[in-house]
């Protein structure tokens, strides 16, 4: 049975597609209830959050987002759906209804609509979805995404834990993780942070602490992207229909 | 001295009921309505639904004031753009969009040129009890990216515009139903003025 949350949330600021995605991840929700506090115990606090998460196998929000960029503020409305181990549909709208964005992941495939553009601005579709394949896996389908390689908890200061996942060697990623939730992930490539999220507002949905607030933000490129979620349903069924390609969409 | 319009009922093709439409809307300088807009995305179980206010001025300027759930104002001025939470770059980047040419050359119904429509729409149209039922498919690419069709319903003795379905490329359908439809009222021309820089 999926669980449905649409608490009044914060007005939800967002920018880019990458906000979106982001924010999804944190969106699943019920009843606004106080979340259960996690394990006092790094090692334990970790593997609770993985439970949680793992008991998260489908999910549909409703987001509102604002992604600002050096040249001003962009704002959009969307969907986004999540059915792991690995698909998910995010799709954008203006306010006024019409849709400006489609972007499909089916394993390692995607697929991107942009249905205003046209032809020129078509072929510089990449400028439309700067994010990388890498990144919406970890924002949305989790698992070995957000915690590639191999990850070890140690108590922080301020009653957190952090998180450090190595694969091969490398740091790959880390984590500061609250009482109730992930409060921040540190996504690095060849040793320098690329993407930061930062959760918060965490609610119970149904015995699942989800975020109803995302911040996205890539310091190298100075693009932030706000992300809240009006409404989550945790666990839906969603058809397999949902998650074909539009037959104009770019394959990418 | 405004001509009364041609009865919906004499309507009996595309042809007449067109020029029955354009007859109605010949003597048109504005229209105003408010308005309920539902759209149903296939992503979505529930529609998502918002109200407002639409107010169309001859010859190709409209303005749409949605008051809930979120308030937000989207101008179009000819060629002009105007949409809240999009910066100046993205805004005269919309305004090259096909989207704006397509709306601009929806204004026509509204203005009593429905046949310039058919520079970029396959057009049909037919009576429906005491309105006129207008349906449009874009025959550019360009166009057909955005919509497959669009559906218009212009009723009552005066064949105000009193619904509008949206059925875009992806799927998902945006119904618009007009109410407390006005015509002729007097419209500042500042409320089509679409800001040059910023938001």
């Amino acid at each position: 049975m999926p669980l449905d949350s649409s608490p009044r949330s914060p007005r939800l600021r967002v920018s880019a597609v990458k906000v979106l995605a982001l924010a999804a991840l944190a969106g699943c929700t019920a009843r606004v209830q106080p979340t259960a506090s996690l394990p006092a115990d790094a090692a334990a606090r970790l593997a609770a959050v993985q439970a949680r998460e793992d008991q998260v196998r489908s999910l549909r929000a409703r987001f509102s987002s604002v992604t600002r960029l050096p040249g001003g503020d962009r704002s959009a409305d969307g969907v986004l759906l999540v059915a792991k181990p690995d698909r998910f549909r995010l799709r954008l709208m203006l306010p006024f209804g019409i849709t400006v964005f489609d972007y499909l992941n089916v394993g390692e495939r995607s697929w991107m609509t942009l249905p205003l553009a046209n032809g020129a601005q078509r072929t510089q579709a990449g400028e439309f979805a700067p994010f990388s394949r890498d990144d919406l896996g970890q924002a949305f389908l989790r698992g070995a995404y957000a915690f590639p390689g191999r990850c070890t908890a140690a108590p922080a200061a301020d009653g957190e834990v952090s998180v450090s996942c190595r694969e091969g060697g490398a740091l790959r990623r880390t984590l500061r993780v609250g009482t109730d939730g992930i409060l921040e992930e540190t996504s690095f490539e060849n040793g320098t942070p690329r993407l930061v999220i930062r959760y918060g507002d965490y609610r119970d949905v149904g015995g699942v602490a989800l975020p109803f607030y995302i911040a996205l933000e890539y310091p190298q490129r100075q693009q932030q992207v706000d992300i809240g979620i009006d409404r989550y349903e945790v666990n839906p069924a969603l058809s397999d229909e949902l998650f074909q390609p539009l037959p104009d969409s770019t394959a990418r | 001295m405004v001509a009364a319009p041609a009865a919906a009922a004499t309507c009996d093709s595309t042809e007449s009921c067109l020029r029955a439409i354009d007859a109605a809307q010949q003597h048109t300088e504005s229209v105003g309505a408010r308005f309920t807009q539902t759209k149903h995305l296939a992503l979505l179980d529930e529609p998502l639904v918002s109200t407002g206010r639409f107010v169309f001025k001859r010859p190709d300027r409209m303005r749409l004031e949605i008051e809930t759930p979120r308030s937000a104002v989207i101008v179009i001025n000819g060629r002009q753009v105007s949409i809240p939470g999009l910066s100046a770059a993205d805004q005269q980047q919309l305004a090259l969009t096909p989207m704006t040419a397509m709306f601009t050359e929806l204004g026509a119904m509204f203005g009593g040129s429905a046949a310039t429509l058919r520079q970029h729409f396959e057009v049909s149209a037919k009576p429906a009890g005491d309105a006129i039922e207008v349906t449009l498919r874009p025959t550019v690419p360009d166009w057909q990216r955005l919509f497959r069709t669009i559906g218009l319903r212009f009723a009552g003795p005066d064949l105000l515009i009193s619904s509008m379905q949206l059925e875009d490329a992806l799927g998902d359908h945006l119904e618009i139903t007009m109410s407390d439809v006005q015509r002729n009222q007097n419209i500042p021309d500042a409320l089509f003025a679409v800001p040059t820089s910023g938001k």
